[in-house]
């Protein structure tokens, strides 16, 4: 880039920066809409692109391709994608948040603490007053269970520091663990085929009420984190300048991991653990644009949908059998995202 | 405006107090230099007047305001604040991490307006940082990197500025360079600028008025003619001084001589 001299030069860079941030956004969003098109013709049932766009637009009226587009692969990909972009936006904020590359929605044991939660319903809860919800429910309560012991164990008089909540976070995480190894073990074998399965994630039975069940709190989540993204730039860049510069680094803080635990509550519910996805994203879109958050929570949004659409979609059609997405997204993730660390060309963490 | 009075300030870590009853009045236009030895309490009392820390007793009041009773977005709306550390975990551009310092200025729409982009202009300009606007600040060397944090500081648009150690990592013509804008935007833009520096030399020739610290207490407090002399020198930092006065340019000239660290005399 040529030096700057002038004011006009400097202008000239910002709005540069700003419209390669919109058409960055763009791309990706129509990225998106391709992949969840394509997706839709994937499956059992394969459909053409024509017969896709037929049903969606009304043109073809076929009651087995309208049941398939609009009560089974619809509303599953809405879930992939939503679940996708929780988990990605979930693991950014807190890599941001704790200045740590390693965060992800299992560093501070919320993960294993919905997964606790969930397999306690499993074992003993399944049918209860709660129904079919108790599963999600409790996934969801012990999720915000967790966050709470969390963030009160880190919790002195000066405040919370960020690797101590981390280290509380691995710390309930382990114990959670434990305590989900230990159901294993005690309950009969349909149950732990039903925990194991559940904690390997799967999106397999989404459907509308899945989506139902998860669209608030995953929505909520995410809007939060878009209203306070100039703040996450400043406190990623330390949180001590950020208070120089008037941020409320508490509040925030707080506010950004209660905005963490719905969105991975949320996804939690409806599809287990599925893990690697809220590390591998994040970072994969640091590595390529940088750590302006101006771009990188869109992209997190939109990545995150399109590389959960993507690992669904291969997970339940490029196998003998339906493979748990939790188990693929591990398998693919780890070795792309080792290829995007080794060819990278800028430093991105000191 | 951009006053600062402190009243009776004492401070502690824990069982450790580090400030003892510290009081001092400091008005716009001024430099005023903090010197003392190493864990003295300098940068601990930089904090308390911004209210990084919160002070055990005693008031700071910014402007006839107690910035006890402030928020932090309007303590920077008035005060903004270079630390020592120039580290920043990610790689963000040397612009963006100047328009950072827009932060509290910034109005509720929170989008970059003219007014912002000038205000980072002057910065940039000011510090010599425009020339790497693009560059990543890990790409930065130390001294760079410190006159973008600079740069940061003034897109504050501050009335008050507090700068700990700021010519730590510089080479000597950007320290010069640097405490020539200081005095410059004190006298110009009639900012009050509170220096914590271990550079004697630098602060007996542009600060207005120094405090020496001595243990977490007051020891000194005065014009810099006043205070920058052989036998408070000696006393707080253990080392033969001599001032003489340098016609040419019209200072006083302090010159260091031995440590007394070893000698009986201590």
């Amino acid at each position: 880039m040529a030096e700057l001299n002038s004011f006009e030069d400097l202008r000239e860079f910002e709005e540069t920066s700003r419209r390669k941030t919109v058409v960055i956004v763009s791309s990706v969003a129509a990225l998106a809409v391709s992949t969840f098109i394509c997706a839709m013709m994937v499956g059992n049932y394969h459909l053409s692109i024509s017969q896709v766009f037929g049903v969606l637009f009304g043109t073809i009226h076929d009651d087995t391709m309208e049941y398939i587009i609009f009560e089974v692969r619809l509303p599953r990909l809405l879930c992939c994608f939503i679940v996708g972009a929780a988990l990605s936006l979930s693991g950014l904020v807190m890599q941001s948040l704790f200045k740590n590359p390693m965060a992800s929605p299992s560093v501070l044991g919320i993960s294993s603490g919905a997964a606790f939660g969930a397999s306690l319903a499993l074992a003993f809860g399944v049918g209860g007053f709660m129904g079919s919800l108790m599963v999600p429910g409790m996934a969801f309560i012990f999720c915000f269970l967790t966050m709470g012991v969390v963030y009160m164990l880190a919790r002195t008089k000066y405040g919370v520091a960020s690797n101590t909540l981390l280290l509380a976070g691995v710390a309930m995480g382990a114990f959670f663990n434990g305590l989900v190894s230990l159901l294993q073990y005690v309950v009969n074998d349909d149950v732990l085929s039903s925990i194991v399965y559940w904690t390997m994630g799967s999106l397999n039975g989404c459907g509308w009420s899945s989506f139902a069940l998860a669209i608030a709190p995953l929505a909520i989540g995410m809007i939060i984190v878009f209203i306070l993204i100039k703040e996450l730039n400043l406190i990623s860049a330390g949180e001590e300048q950020a208070a120089n510069m008037g941020v409320n680094v508490v509040n925030v803080r707080i506010i950004l991991i209660i905005a963490t635990a719905l969105m991975v509550g949320g996804s939690v519910a409806i599809s287990g653990v599925i893990g690697f996805v809220g590390l591998i994203v994040p970072h994969i879109f640091r590595m390529i644009v940088g750590p302006n958050h101006k771009l990188l929570v869109p992209l997190c949004i939109v990545g995150g949908g399109i590389f959960m659409i993507v690992m669904d979609t291969i997970a339940k059609s490029m196998f003998s059998i339906i493979l748990p997405v939790g188990v693929l997204t591990s398998l693919i993730g780890a070795p792309f995202f080792i290829y995007v660390m080794r060819t990278r060309k800028k430093e991105i963490w000191e | 405006m951009g006053s600062i009075k402190v009243e009776n300030v004492d401070f502690s870590y824990a069982e450790r107090q580090i400030l003892y009853d510290i009081s001092l009045e400091a008005n716009a236009g001024e430099v005023v230099g903090i010197l003392g030895q190493n864990g003295c309490g300098k940068t601990t009392l930089l904090k308390c007047i911004n209210r990084s820390l919160k002070t055990n007793s005693g008031d700071v009041l910014l402007d006839g305001e107690n910035v006890g009773e402030m928020s932090r977005k309007n303590i920077a709306k008035k005060i903004a604040f270079v630390t020592q550390t120039t580290n920043i975990t990610f790689a963000f551009t040397v612009f963006e991490t100047v328009m950072m310092g827009r932060y509290a200025c910034a109005g509720d729409e929170g989008n970059t307006n003219e007014k912002d982009l000038r205000a980072v202009y002057e910065a940039m300009k000011d510090t010599e940082t425009l020339k790497f606007a693009d560059r990543y600040i890990n790409e930065l060397s130390g001294g760079e990197r410190k006159r973008v944090m600079i740069a940061r500081a003034l897109a504050q648009e501050p009335e008050i500025l507090l700068l700990d150690e700021p010519t730590l990592h510089l080479d000597i013509n950007h320290q010069f360079d640097l405490l020539e804008l200081v005095r410059k935007l004190a006298r110009e833009k009639n900012l009050l600028i509170m220096i914590v520096t271990h550079d004697l030399v630098f602060a007996s020739r542009y600060c207005d008025r120094v405090m020496i610290i001595k243990d977490g207490k007051l020891h000194h407090l005065g014009s810099t003619k006043d205070i920058m002399i052989p036998d408070n020198i000696e006393e707080t930092f253990y080392i033969e001084t001599e001032v003489s006065e340098d016609s040419r340019f019209g200072i006083n000239i302090l010159l260091i001589g031995k440590s007394k660290n070893n000698s009986d005399d201590k």
